[in-house]
């Protein structure tokens, strides 16, 4: 579970006015569950993600969890070129706390880099880098995981076998999911939480969510 | 709401996080700053003790006879290997945050493990080299020392507290502003020189003396030749000026770092 008690957050905007992110925000993202965050662009669902995740930092207001929550789902800006995956892997492993082995048996095998697991990281084309990062993401139990616009990699068989992983992993854990397209959506969540204009409403009915966030976007036109 | 029950926790909690970090933020820095050398971290070992065995032997060609002892070599180690650990201490960590800004994406994370690994991975590296040097010079040359450990590591713990305090300092300054790592380069330049590497602060002119008793240096260098030379006693040093300069700077690093660091991230 995590809840957001009275969070704030704002940018200064270049003109001098103030962007909100978050205004006062008081919401629950219950354990388990998979949530949709849904938002027109620059609503803020990144950010909010951050907060969630404990990278950013709240101007006002609290973020309140006792559970183990990921970095972004696919994260590699982390990797050392100059390591080896097998290397970058034990890193993650190491700061998280989780058995190493396990976690080098798991991606070795998910990421079919076979034997590009044991080379430098500078030697693996954008394809590998993406399936090494979403690997490690994965292989690590964590309650909640934060997904922020996975783009699917690898060929159809690969995608498929991510998304199976991924629901299996659902079963025991929760995910706050950033997509654009609803199908993706409707096939990871749940739940839907709309961010707009530093509101955030959560609704235990996706439908009913995407048809809120629909009436929004449906709105902004004539604005 | 609540974990399903009987499911164990696999991601320990907080707890010794910090450790947890730091310590893999080590062995990554190890894996990774050799990576492509056959080897590995070796180098980190080999690199500097190859620089001061070539430089001495060249130095040496000026300076026959050192101010204390008979072997040039002792001398200018014992010289030169505390000026290297504040060195090297000094710009791995103002680079820290830098170095570490990817990472800084993991929560788990935080900048001042950042710092503290790249401290704790220096002193050690440092050591390490400073031991086996000396041990080194000590058994191939006829020179006997009667060795003050405790004078020693006062010595080198003052370059490694000033290397640190600069560190902090010049971390929060280049992050603040591009232009001061420029400032702080030039007017560092004649520090070797003025940091009494290859003489002695006794043999200096008296004007000299007076300016540069106040580089802290000077006092970590002369405190760690009295551990080897058993009859030079640096009357001038002083722990106070030398740790204290080190642990104000320090304090002033960490606490402003504490309300920027975010700001110099996200620049």
């Amino acid at each position: 579970m995590i809840r957001f008690e009275n969070l704030s957050k704002s940018f200064r905007t270049p003109r001098g006015g103030r962007k909100w992110v978050a205004r006062n925000i008081t919401a629950t993202f219950p354990s388990g569950v998979s949530v949709g965050l849904l938002g027109r662009n620059g609503a803020g669902k990144s950010t909010l993600l951050e907060l969630a995740g404990g990278t950013a930092k709240p101007d006002g207001g609290k973020v309140r969890t006792r559970d183990s929550i990921s970095f972004p789902v696919g994260f590699a800006g982390s990797f050392h070129p100059e390591m080896t995956g097998a290397q970058n892997t034990r890193f993650v492993a190491r700061i998280y706390g989780t058995d190493t082995t396990s976690l080098l048996a798991f991606v070795a095998e998910f990421a079919e880099l076979g034997p590009h697991f044991h080379m430098p990281v500078r030697q693996y084309s954008a394809g590998m880098k993406s399936r090494l990062a979403f690997g490690i993401s994965i292989g690590i139990p964590f309650d909640t995981y934060l997904v922020d616009e996975v783009t699917s990699v690898g060929d159809a068989a690969f995608k498929e076998k991510s998304r199976r992983v991924f629901q299996e992993r659902m079963k025991t854990a929760g995910a706050i999911v950033v997509s654009h397209s609803m199908a993706q959506i409707r096939q990871l969540c749940q739940a839907a939480a709309v961010l707009e204009r530093g509101r955030l409403q959560v609704f235990g009915d996706l439908e009913e969510g995407i048809a809120r966030h629909q009436e929004n976007m449906g709105s902004a036109g004539h604005e | 709401m609540t974990r399903s029950a009987g499911k164990p926790p696999v991601i320990p909690g907080p707890r010794f996080l910090a450790l947890r970090s730091i310590a893999a933020l080590m062995l990554r820095e190890m894996a990774a700053t050799y990576g492509r050398s056959p080897g590995g971290y070796i180098w980190a070992l080999l690199e500097p003790v190859g620089m001061i065995l070539i430089l001495s032997a060249g130095l040496s060609l000026f300076m026959r006879t050192p101010p204390l002892g008979g072997n040039f070599l002792l001398f200018y180690a014992t010289g030169y290997l505390p000026f290297s650990l504040y060195m090297d201490i000094s710009s791995k960590v103002s680079q820290s945050l830098r170095y570490s800004r990817a990472l800084l994406a993991y929560p788990r994370v935080s900048w001042l493990d950042a710092v503290i690994s790249r401290v704790i991975l220096n002193v050690l590296t440092g050591a390490a080299v400073s031991a086996i040097l000396i041990t080194g010079i000590l058994a191939v040359t006829a020179e006997r020392a009667i060795l003050d450990f405790a004078a020693i590591l006062a010595g080198f713990a003052m370059a490694a507290t000033l290397g640190c305090g600069v560190g902090l300092v010049n971390c929060l300054l280049s992050g603040l502003s591009d232009l001061w790592e420029r400032i702080w380069a030039i007017v560092t330049r004649p520090l070797f020189l003025a940091s009494g590497v290859i003489y002695l602060f006794e043999d200096l002119p008296r004007p000299a003396q007076e300016l540069l008793w106040w580089n802290p240096l000077i006092h970590s260098t002369g405190l760690a030749r009295t551990g080897f030379y058993a009859t030079y006693e640096a009357g001038f040093a002083s722990m106070v000026y030398g740790y204290g300069t080190g642990m104000l700077l320090i304090a002033a690093g960490l606490l402003f770092l504490h309300n920027r660091h975010r700001q110099i991230l996200e620049r």
